[in-house]
């Protein structure tokens, strides 16, 4: 036993040791050469400011820092990047959060094109564009300058494997696709600024200088200054109607006209950070939206506050290229958006989104449920000692209490239960089998629900912050708008709370099956045959009973869950069952449990058989909570997600493999066999 | 547990309400569930839904093999069987299964609720435009054809043939319809369950031609609601002297008009028709859409119910929140044209007419209610039974750091 537990340990810190460590070696960089560098860091209460900034996207109002950190998420691959030394900027080594990536691409994009923030998983796909790095990894990163020589390339390929159907594209053309729209956003990102301001070219004639002095010498200046002195243009288009000279006039106005048509142009891209004055009216406005307004003879649509906003906003561009410059521009157009979003109550909520993110609620707790688990892997090599137990104890229950705090401020975002997205029923399935695991331990005080507490935490916290990616890639958030029929807190917080309760449970079983079958088997191995003692006969029983009495609770939820499930379907669709395929899938887990249970009562099957088919049992709810979205049939086919069938079917090998190896133990050493005494 | 049988109707008693029984009818009820999700990604729900639940036995997927398994009727049925007799009757009646009892209790109130529902629900949908009423719902699947005296204008009676009667006539087979107070007999045949009607023009056709017209068969779609049927159709007047033939298609505009009698006669395939208790005006169809996005947050109709005696009763019906009145559910179901310019959308509301409606309120409680009881039974006497193993591994360890100084 000590060299077994000896053994799993010294594979366990392998294992942190690879986690804690970036493995990839570093390469040299390239030098970035920037005309106009950023000198130096961007100050906190600038960066701050600039997070607080809020903003519609997705139809819902968050913090600039969420749409930069779910940006980041997509380019990236993480919310950081290294600004390394040896690119010769001013600043390296930096360490850039998602907002100070923003603000760079804002308003040092020269800089921030230089930065090899684009993730590419497999280089096939730049040679599918044609581009060629030496010495790079297949999975490495690239920086926007890199990649633009095949921007034309790039556009084409994308148009190509849109008109393909989505099943019949190959894995390198759905990397092709994400990373040109990765392309495009920080492209919009980068203009975001400088698309708010307008200029009358270097050769203005002499009335549009006298109405727009700001233009002098060539310089740019505030697109509102343009949206204010509209009517005046517009009188000059009548006149130059009249006079029948509307080409001349249309190049005296060519530079104003071009600006104010490329910021209409990219409206429905931008970022929408213009909350509409009218409150009934709950679009936000991108600054190309209320430039189309403000020209139009619905000018009255646009408010004072709104155009106070954008020109705030539009007053940035003047300082960029100098932190100290932009920094008070900065921090007054968080301020006036502060203003403007909090007369409609809409900037309440944000300050909490910004705890939410900087808090790291579900990182953390990965950290403490692995700390828990290499501390109760040391607790096995030092069996007698009880400090182990309560290191583990506490750091689980702070794991669980930082998951559930996570979940519960999302409530509080939302305004609504906990379970709505596949990526909110990890944390809560997490959630409450860490909290189950807790409960059983404090009752049966023998270590193992405390293990598989940290090995679920741990396992639920992996999958959530891999399965945040991945929403990030289809939704642009883990926060997004719900469709018509899941706008119901009731059902929300009544069935699917408990279906997924029931779901959680019956993995919770699967993992307490599997420690009991490794231990009783080991057991048995080491006694050559079923025989134990009686102390240990009654732990294994003690044991049994646990993963009975889970099954039991999980039993009582997925039935009522599944039940009340059909009544929310009669509510909403007009029939209490239709065979949908997520339904089958909560079926299935109740005719399952139910199976166990009746061969359980009627003596078919003992611990023994329990536990193996409680194993089975995972396989059968990993089915029913994945597997049956990506059918693509019935009404909850949401959530389809490539890769997810083949870890699946991986995981189904696993359990078949891990069941056959346990019935080989049960002939070898567990069947009853009929001895003869000897006469 | 009950005592052992000594008659035969005994030991089958025993035997229908045997645990053996329960999980087979489980193990089977499982796999039809399983293997007929598998089999919808290539059929389509309402197809797996014949094939699998509505059926006596089931010739199952199984990847590359078919299982030969009892049907959904079978299995459904043996269960109900073994439910009443092994989990009401027969079980052992004690504090320890009252919760279970309560539990079965309410499954064999569910599954009642579900034979009802199975046996008389009606359920279908109504179309409704802004300012446009209607007082009858149609059936998404189920075909009828309808004849009516197309001349008459208040009044209209209708002569019905449910889809039973004709769904039965594919290839040649034809059957001819009767009645004394019609003046010509209809013959049907030819019945296709999914078909589009094709010019004849520069193709062989394989069905009569009409109008340069015949019905082209198609496949089966998996969608049952896009499954378009067709039939054709002779009108036979005046002993046999005149015959008017044509073909009846499922979403055709205008029905077949037969002329006999001296009348116009209207011969139609539709989608079955139920009539409502009550007449519903579209006022206003409202959709909200998440701010900048295409996708709708919620959507509702304000109706006007207007009941026989005139009476008009505002309403709305938005998602998750139903009408009901007079045995009627009627739900917010869709809406359309998607990119509708205004004043041009439609409400889709869905209707039905189940007894059973709150049957599985009920049955959930009562469920609920059992396993509570149970899980709370167990729970107990688990805690209980650890806390007198803590007790006495205690009093263990407290003897055996007495020992020593006794024995000092």
């Amino acid at each position: 036993m000590s060299t077994l537990a000896h053994r799993l340990f010294a594979a366990l810190f392998a294992a942190c040791f690879l986690f804690a460590t970036d493995a990839t070696a570093q390469r040299e960089v390239d030098r970035a050469e920037v005309q106009n560098p950023r000198t130096k860091p961007w100050p906190k209460e600038v960066v701050e400011a600039f997070a607080r900034i809020p903003v519609q996207h997705r139809g819902r109002v968050k913090p600039m820092s969420t749409v930069a950190g779910f940006r980041m998420l997509n380019t990236n691959g993480k919310r950081k990047w290294d600004l390394v030394e040896g690119t010769g900027l001013p600043t390296a080594p930096e360490e850039l959060t998602p907002t100070e990536w923003y603000l760079d691409a804002m308003l040092f994009p020269e800089q921030a094109r230089t930065y090899e923030i684009f993730l590419v998983d497999d280089n096939a796909v730049l040679e599918e564009l044609g581009l060629r790095f030496e010495g790079r990894k297949r999975r490495d990163r690239y920086s926007y300058d890199q990649l633009e020589p095949a921007r034309d390339t790039m556009e084409a390929e994308a148009q190509r494997i849109n008109s393909k159907d989505r099943n019949a594209r190959t894995r390198v053309e759905t990397q092709l696709l994400e990373l040109r729209n990765n392309i495009m956003e920080f492209e919009i990102v980068q203009s975001t600024f400088s698309t708010l301001q307008a200029s009358i070219g270097d050769e203005p004639s002499e009335r549009l200088l006298q109405l727009f002095p700001e233009g002098a010498n060539g310089k740019s200046f505030p697109m509102t200054f343009v949206l204010e002195r509209w009517g005046t243009m517009v009188d000059w288009g009548q006149e130059a109607r009249l006079a029948d000279e509307q080409d001349a006039f249309i190049e005296e106005v060519r530079e104003v006209e071009s600006a104010l048509s490329a910021a209409i142009r990219r409206a429905p891209f931008s970022l929408a950070f213009v909350p509409p004055e009218d409150g009934g009216e709950d679009q936000w406005r991108s600054a190309g939206d209320v430039a189309n307004l403000a020209i139009t003879p619905e000018a009255a649509a646009v408010g004072e506050s709104e155009l106070r906003l954008m020109h705030s906003f539009s007053r940035v561009w003047d300082g960029s290229g100098s932190v100290d410059a932009v920094a008070p521009l900065l921090l007054e157009a968080s301020k006036v958006a502060e203003e403007t979003a909090g007369a409609r109550g809409q900037f309440e909520k944000i300050p909490l989104e910004i705890s939410y993110y900087d808090g790291k609620f579900f990182l953390r707790a990965l950290i403490f449920f692995l700390l828990g688990f290499v501390v109760t892997a040391f607790s096995w090599m030092v069996p007698s000692k009880q400090w182990p137990t309560y290191v583990t104890f506490g750091a689980t229950t702070i794991g669980g209490l930082l998951v559930v705090t996570g979940v519960t401020i999302r409530c509080l975002l939302l305004e609504r239960p906990p379970v709505a997205t596949l990526y909110e029923t990890i944390l809560f399935i997490t959630s409450i089998a860490v909290v189950v695991c807790l409960v059983a331990e404090l009752l049966t005080k023998e270590r193992v629900a405390l293990a598989i507490a940290t090995v679920l935490g741990a396992g639920g916290m992996f999958l959530a912050m891999n399965y945040e990616a991945v929403e990030a890639a289809t939704a642009g958030d883990t926060m997004g708008g719900l469709v018509a029929v899941l706008n119901t807190n009731f059902w929300l917080a009544t069935h699917v709370t408990t279906v997924t309760m029931g779901y959680s449970a019956g993995l919770l079983a699967a993992a307490l099956a599997h420690v009991w079958l490794v231990m009783r088997l080991f057991r048995a191995v080491k006694n050559s045959g079923p025989e134990l003692s009686r102390e240990r006969s009654e732990w294994f029983r003690r044991f049994g009973r646990l993963i009975y009495g889970v099954l039991c609770f999980g039993l009582l939820f997925s039935v009522v869950g599944t039940i009340l499930g059909g009544v929310w379907a009669n509510d909403s669709w007009g029939r209490f069952w239709g065979w949908d395929p997520k339904e089958n899938g909560a079926l299935m887990i109740v005719l399952y449990e139910l199976v166990i249970l009746h061969a359980r009562m009627g003596g078919y099957i003992r611990d023994f058989g329990v536990a193996v088919l409680s194993v089975l049992g995972g396989a059968i709810v990993a089915f029913s909570w994945w597997h049956v979205n990506q059918l693509g049939v019935g009404l909850h086919s949401y959530g389809f997600t490539s890769g997810v069938l083949e870890s699946l079917w991986t995981y189904y090998y696993l359990v078949l493999g891990f069941i056959a190896l346990s019935l080989v133990g049960w002939f070898l050493y567990l069947r009853p066999r009929r001895t003869l005494e000897p006469a | 547990m009950a005592k052992k049988p000594n008659t035969l109707p005994e030991a089958i008693l025993a035997q229908l309400g045997s645990f053996w029984l329960a999980i087979a009818c489980l193990v089977n009820l499982f796999l039809l569930t399983w293997l007929g999700t598998l089999e919808q990604v290539e059929k389509g729900i309402h197809q797996v839904q014949v094939e699998y639940f509505e059926s006596w036995v089931v010739a199952a997927k199984a990847g590359p093999l078919k299982l030969l398994l009892p049907g959904g009727y079978i299995t459904m049925g043996l269960l109900t069987l073994n439910l009443l007799i092994g989990g009401l009757v027969r079980i052992r009646k004690s504090k320890a299964t009252i919760g279970v009892i309560i539990a079965h209790v309410g499954i064999a109130v569910m599954m009642l609720g579900g034979l009802l529902e199975h046996a008389v629900a009606d359920y279908g949908r109504i179309i409704l435009h802004e300012g446009e009423e209607g007082d009858e719902f149609q059936e998404y699947a189920g075909w009828e054809v309808a004849i009516w005296d197309a001349d008459a204008t208040a009044g209209i009676q209708e002569y019905i043939i449910p889809e039973e009667q004709f769904a039965d006539l594919a290839g040649p087979d034809t059957r001819t319809f009767r009645r004394a107070d019609l003046p010509f007999d209809l013959v049907l045949g030819n019945f296709l369950e999914n078909c589009e009607p094709r010019r004849a023009a520069g193709i062989v056709p394989t069905a009569p031609v009409y109008e340069d017209l015949f019905l082209s068969e198609k496949p089966r779609d998996k969608e049952e609601e896009r499954n378009i049927a067709g039939l054709y159709a002779t009108a036979i007047t005046e002993q046999g002297t005149s015959v008017q033939k044509s073909f009846l298609f499922g979403v055709e505009q205008f029905p077949w008009v037969v002329e006999a009698g001296g009348k116009n006669w209207a011969v139609e395939l539709r989608h079955t028709v139920h009539p409502m208790p009550f007449r519903l005006r579209l006022v206003k169809f409202t959709k909200e859409d998440h701010p900048g996005m295409a996708m709708a947050r919620a959507y509702s109709s304000d109706v006007v119910r207007i009941d026989p005696d005139g009476s008009e009763h505002p309403v709305r019906i938005e998602m998750n929140k139903p009408l009901r009145e007079k045995g009627l559910v009627i739900y917010q179901a869709s809406y359309g044209p998607q990119n509708g310019m205004p004043g041009e959308p439609y409400s889709v509301l869905a209707v039905s007419r189940n007894p059973s409606d709150r049957v599985p309120w009920i049955a959930v409680t009562i469920i609920a209610i059992g396993l509570v009881w149970t899980f709370l039974a167990r729970l107990i006497g688990f805690v209980g039974k650890e806390k007198r193993r803590s007790a006495k591994a205690k009093k263990t360890v407290a003897t055996e750091g007495a020992s020593p100084k006794a024995a000092a």
